[in-house]
């Protein structure tokens, strides 16, 4: 499945947020403009997706994300994804559910749901999957019927979970494309050192070829570094008669760098090293898992701007066919982009997030102004996303 | 007191401007070569990397020459004698016309009494030059059989894929080095020679 695009409403402080996708995508903004809360959103629809109904109960009424904000409260949840799927054809799939409420209106089931095929030259709709707050959703049996077969879905239950238990459903591989979408996270954290070195232990011994790529880019990444050994330690196994013993192990990765005497852990690294390591072996780990989006946290922290460049690249080509999302408030970052990868959020009087791409016509006028200004287009445009006041003319002839 | 040479007594100096690391590292390695090669004697040069095409239009580029190059280079006995500036032509896909206005720079070097400018235009980016030697890139990468046609939608994307098949990473920038070293220059500059005809000019290079 490839997402071509995302829209995200009801949402924390996200009123609307609407996104056309590239390969490679990055929200620019300064602190406090909703950038986590986008992703964090993307996160929570995937999860919402492919959760049970059990836990898609909790998450109706999960209180950290409800909308609090007076422009959004009261607003239900609602995701959409544009994708073309294994097969090329062009799809939409949304959903909605109102969030828990305590006021006595009814909360906390799913309103709508829709699954639409484009064709053909003109991408003619065709409904597949149908659903309002009144029923359980209605499908499209066979190529010839209507849509118009109940699906009898409950409140906390997507038609598509239903539609996977049937037999030779006439459109059941997107279905189950959707039912397996996933998300990779990278946040800005320190990373689990066990699992990641875990992980690249176990890459070295089942996928040597992926393994070479990986150790040759963090060597050109990092080029201090003149090899990485990933190494297990095994705890001991104890004694006695049992049927079936754990066997655990510390895992480690042992760093040769230039000018030490010795090999060092990878705990000794300094942060950015280590989260260069750890990207990367996220990314391909991401993409062995076939994951359909990558979301990093902030790409340029604990990397050096002159090193961003082509960790942007490397993502980019380990992502190989990867979604890629990430935020940033780095002017470096933007630098090393075109503006068709570029969504910068914008100040509003509500508070609310607000991301959008420059206007296509207006990416000329821009870089002459920063060109003019003898700044990057980086420094320009956080210079203006921290003049912008909400009323500011600017939003309007410069942004879609 | 030491007696200042005269400007006809200086030596002439040829200054290469490009964008980045990758054709910092060619450049340098292109020019080797024409002094290797060149049957008559070339002029001197040197390669100074701007990071990034849009400082071309800076008054980094400005200061760059008056504040430090000319200076540095007339102390040395030499005079700068022709500004070159190298730019990889995929970074304009997205605008309509390029951002750097050529004419504005060709005056700027123009006003600081250099006689000589020219621009090469990198087709469209570094990594397609150095794809002419593809049989130089499969022998870095150790590969048996080197593909007649790559797969990407440009130089980049299509030496990454190289890259890959032959168990490495592409990185641009400065640690590429070595695997520059390991291409046949003769046969870059051959496929290139229309692009590099302005330089080899200024450089007074003449090839057997």
């Amino acid at each position: 499945m490839k997402i071509k695009s995302i829209s995200l409403s009801g949402f924390c402080n996200i009123k609307q947020f609407d996104i056309q996708l590239t390969d490679f995508n990055a929200l620019v903004a300064p602190n406090n403009y909703g950038k986590s809360n986008v992703i964090e959103g993307i996160r929570f629809a995937f999860d919402f997706i492919t959760a049970s109904e059990n836990m898609r109960r909790q998450m109706m009424s999960d209180a950290a994300y409800i909308p609090i904000n007076t422009a959004t409260s009261g607003e239900p949840f609602r995701f959409g994804l544009f994708f073309t799927s294994a097969d090329e054809s062009l799809y939409s799939y949304i959903f909605a559910f109102d969030w828990q409420k305590t006021n006595g209106e009814q909360g906390s089931c799913i309103i709508e749901e829709s699954l639409v095929k484009f064709s053909g030259k003109r991408c003619r709709p065709s409904a597949l999957i149908k659903r309002t707050i009144d029923d359980g959703g209605l499908y499209v049996s066979s190529p010839k019927a209507r849509c118009n077969k109940p699906v009898g879905a409950s409140e906390h239950q997507l038609a598509i979970d239903k539609l996977a238990l049937i037999d030779r459903l006439m459109f059941g591989n997107v279905v189950s494309e959707l039912r397996r979408l996933s998300i990779h996270m990278v946040g800005t954290s320190a990373f689990n050192k066990q699992s990641i070195c875990e992980f690249i232990y176990i890459l070295r011994d089942r996928h040597s070829d992926r393994y070479s790529l990986l150790e040759d880019a963090v060597m050109h990444l990092v080029p201090n570094i003149i090899s990485i050994t990933p190494t297990r330690s095994h705890l001991g196994i104890g004694s006695g008669d049992v049927p079936y013993r754990i066997e655990d192990a510390i895992y480690d990765l042992r760093i040769n760098e230039r000018n030490n005497n010795q090999d060092i852990s990878i705990s000794r690294l300094s942060s950015g090293s280590c989260r260069i390591i750890a990207i990367i072996a996220e990314i391909v780990k991401a993409e062995m898992d076939g994951s359909s989006l990558i979301c990093i946290e902030e790409l340029e922290n604990s990397v050096h701007p002159k090193l961003l460049e082509n960790m942007i690249l490397m993502v980019q080509s380990f992502a190989e066919g990867i979604t890629v999302i990430t935020t940033s408030h780095s002017p470096y970052l933007v630098r090393y982009l075109k503006s068709r990868h570029l969504t910068f959020g914008l100040p509003t009087n509500e508070g609310v997030a607000s991301f959008h791409k420059i206007r296509p016509t207006k990416v000329k006028a821009v870089v002459k102004r920063a060109s003019a200004m003898d700044m990057t287009l980086g420094e320009y445009m956080f210079d203006l996303m921290l003049g912008l006041r909400p009323e500011s003319e600017e939003i309007t002839e410069l942004f879609e | 007191m030491k007696k200042k040479k005269q400007t006809s007594d200086l030596t002439p100096h040829v200054v290469i401007f490009v964008e980045g690391d990758t054709d910092e590292v060619f450049f340098n390695r292109l020019l080797n070569y024409y002094r290797c090669q060149s049957v008559t004697p070339v002029n001197s040069c040197e390669v100074q990397n701007m990071k990034g095409v849009g400082r071309y239009a800076s008054s980094k580029f400005t200061g760059k020459l008056s504040a430090d190059i000319i200076p540095r280079n007339e102390r040395k006995g030499r005079k700068i004698y022709g500004v070159c500036c190298s730019f990889d032509t995929d970074v304009f896909e997205d605008e309509e016309t390029p951002i750097v206005n050529w004419n504005k720079v060709r005056k700027i070097i123009a006003r600081l009494g250099i006689e000589e400018f020219c621009t090469i235009e990198v087709k469209s980016a570094m990594e397609d030059w150095l794809l002419d030697d593809i049989e130089g890139v499969c022998s870095f990468l150790k590969l048996k059989d080197c593909p007649t046609s790559l797969n990407g939608a440009n130089g980049y994307a299509k030496m990454s894929g190289l890259f890959k098949r032959g168990g490495k990473v592409y990185v641009k920038g400065l640690s590429i080095a070595d695997f520059i070293d390991a291409l046949n220059i003769w046969k870059i500059r051959d496929k290139r020679k229309e692009a590099l005809a302005e330089l080899e000019r200024l450089l007074r290079v003449q090839l057997p």
